[in-house]
């Protein structure tokens, strides 16, 4: 008998080629939440994948990421090559997919985006909110329909409807100026949506800087105000929260606020969380999502760049990702000398399993790099980048049975046991000094 | 008014100023085929070194001016690939790590440097990795051979 729920994990799709890792292991979790500019600009494949993920009995959701229309437009705008007039011209515009989707909003969102400027909280007065918060629910339960009626190879199957559905929202950016301005708009857009008839289930989202977490009675105000709205669910995105480097006092913060939803019997979920936030379904947290590799923090603010990140391994006992030879280097202070220490210490999934193959020089598979053409620095092979995220998703599962069955008191020390044994090795490794988070993460427990 | 010159002597120090230095010595002391930047799953090792004597010696030197934590961590992971692994620093700097316990635990050795005339010297010798693995030494020193 588990002690508490199993946390439900989404897994949240980013691009189409992330697409193998959840098609093998999405069956081991709640479900698959994609963004909305990813079915724009993909939507024939986006809906042949939720076909799969709602034919499995999985959940599915689209999160209409109506955040990004809040901030500036320079975030979703990149440069293209106009050819139109003769000779060929770059322009910084807004990428087609969120042109799509600011159609499809409506207004106030497209009027904004007409005169290339984010939307504000004036804009949305006593006419436009509740036609928006309309449109929202129309686009989740509709869009995917509108694809799916389009393709003859689909009409055979019935379109299925999306899991639940997500409030309209916008990030809070507290505590700059106008945070109050942006809560106020949040909850009357969670509020009005909550009385739109349909019968999906309806899911707000709260999004807000970290640092209302210093604040502890006015985040659990917020809190209340949210479950004022009367919708039954809530995910919460604290920007740009990393569980690793969540200080003792936010932690306090976060886990009142949610026994604040427990207790007034409202589910919530971390928008970008890991093991902390499975640590906290004992405190009454449904569940979490983040991406393949990995996911677990996300700032409101996206990262501009071509630079591809390293997909470094997922180290179980410390529940962090770390860099092969970081883990290979300590082995031997670990008292791992041979592939079942490894696997009885470290993790015994089917990919380390298979990887490892009874020699641990094979670890360093989970970290190859290759000098690539044109390139002046070498990068991780695709291979290795596949291994590493198979890894941490098949070691995500074993995670979350894990501190489903087990009580919070064991987990506690269990945590304690770990951040001093890694504490006691030598200061040369590296991982020595990774393990001190698990002490913060054990004082909620 | 005077306006001020930049001399010789004001001039800042640069990681790359203790590459030179520090090949030379390498070389004297029998490392004769010494490489820069050699990558090592994502880092890269400043100086990389193979004597071709008895047991073919190599050794990894990371260069620091002044994070000699960051360095002390690097040349731990690198006694994963060579003999001897050495962190080399400023004299001022390396010093005042001559007493320091992890070094001495580690067996990573610290090289001094005289950026000024340019002398090195060892002022803790590197013990012989007990790290090192065939796998990844050995495709390294044929690197070094070709």
């Amino acid at each position: 008998m588990p002690d508490t729920p199993r946390s439900e994990v989404f897994l949240r799709l980013g691009s189409h080629a992330e697409k193998q890792y959840v098609l093998k292991t999405f069956h081991l979790f709640q479900g698959v939440l994609v963004g909305a500019n990813l079915l724009e600009s993909t939507p024939g494949a986006t809906v042949s994948f939720a076909l799969k993920v709602i034919g499995k009995e999985k959940a599915f959701a689209v999160d209409p990421m109506t955040y990004t229309f809040g901030m500036d437009l320079n975030y979703i705008k990149s440069e293209t090559i106009d050819r139109t007039k003769g000779k060929k011209t770059t322009k910084f515009s807004l990428k087609k997919s969120f042109v799509k989707l600011a159609e499809e909003f409506g207004s106030p969102v497209s009027d904004a985006v007409e005169k290339d400027r984010p939307v504000k909280p004036g804009d949305f007065d006593e006419d436009t909110t509740e036609p928006f918060c309309e449109s929202i629910y129309a686009y989740q339960t509709g869009r995917m329909r509108t694809y799916w009626d389009a393709d003859i190879q689909l009409q055979e199957f019935n379109c299925p409807d999306p899991t639940f559905v997500f409030a309209p929202y916008f990030y809070i950016p507290y505590p700059q100026a106008g945070w109050r301005e942006w809560r106020d708009l949040n909850v009357k857009l969670a509020s009005t949506f909550a009385g739109l008839n349909g019968e999906i289930e309806k899911h707000g989202v709260i999004c807000i800087d970290q640092q209302i977490l210093d604040d502890g009675e006015r985040w659990l105000r917020i809190c209340r105000t949210f479950i004022e709205t009367g919708l039954p669910a809530f995910w919460l995105w604290l920007s740009p929260l990393n569980e690793e480097k969540i200080s003792d006092s936010r932690l306090q913060a976060l886990a009142k606020g949610v026994e604040t939803f427990e207790l007034a019997e409202r589910k919530l979920y971390n928008m970008h969380g890991g093991y902390l936030s499975a640590l906290l379904s004992k405190r009454g947290l449904t569940g979490f999502s983040h991406g393949v590799g990995y996911g677990e923090s996300k700032d409101v603010v996206p990262v501009i760049g071509v630079v591809v990140p390293t997909v470094n391994y997922h180290y179980p006992p410390l529940h962090i990702r770390t860099s092969i030879i970081d883990v290979e280097r300590a082995l031997s202070e670990l008292g791992i000398g041979d592939a079942d220490d490894f696997h009885e210490k470290v993790c015994d999934c089917t990919v380390c399993k298979g990887v490892i193959a009874g020699d641990l020089k094979n670890l360093r598979q989970f970290g190859e790099f290759i000098l690539k053409v044109g390139n002046q620095r070498e990068s991780q092979t695709p291979d290795s980048a596949k291994k590493c995220r198979l890894h941490f998703l098949l070691a995500r599962r074993k995670e979350i049975d894990h501190v489903s069955g087990l009580p919070a008191e064991y987990l506690k020390q269990e945590l304690r046991d770990t951040a001093a044994e890694y504490a006691a090795l030598p200061g040369y490794l590296t991982l020595q000094a990774k393990g001190r988070h698990l002490n913060t993460w054990a004082k909620i427990l | 008014m005077r306006l001020s010159k930049k001399t010789s002597r004001s001039k800042k120090v640069a990681e790359c100023d203790l590459w030179l230095p520090v090949r030379r010595f390498l070389n004297r002391e029998g490392y004769n085929r010494v490489i820069r930047e050699l990558a090592f799953f994502d880092r890269s090792i400043d100086m990389y070194g193979v004597a071709w004597d008895n047991g073919d010696r190599t050794i990894a030197v990371e260069l620091k001016l002044t994070k000699w934590q960051k360095a002390l961590h690097q040349a731990a992971l690198y006694q994963l690939c060579s003999d001897y692994s050495y962190v080399a620093m400023p004299k001022k700097v390396a010093q005042t790590l001559v007493e320091h316990g992890d070094f001495k635990a580690a067996g990573i050795g610290i090289l001094s440097v005289d950026t000024a005339s340019k002398a090195v010297e060892i002022v803790l010798p590197a013990v012989l990795s007990t790290q090192a693995k065939g796998h990844y030494v050995e495709p390294y020193k044929e690197m070094l051979r070709r």
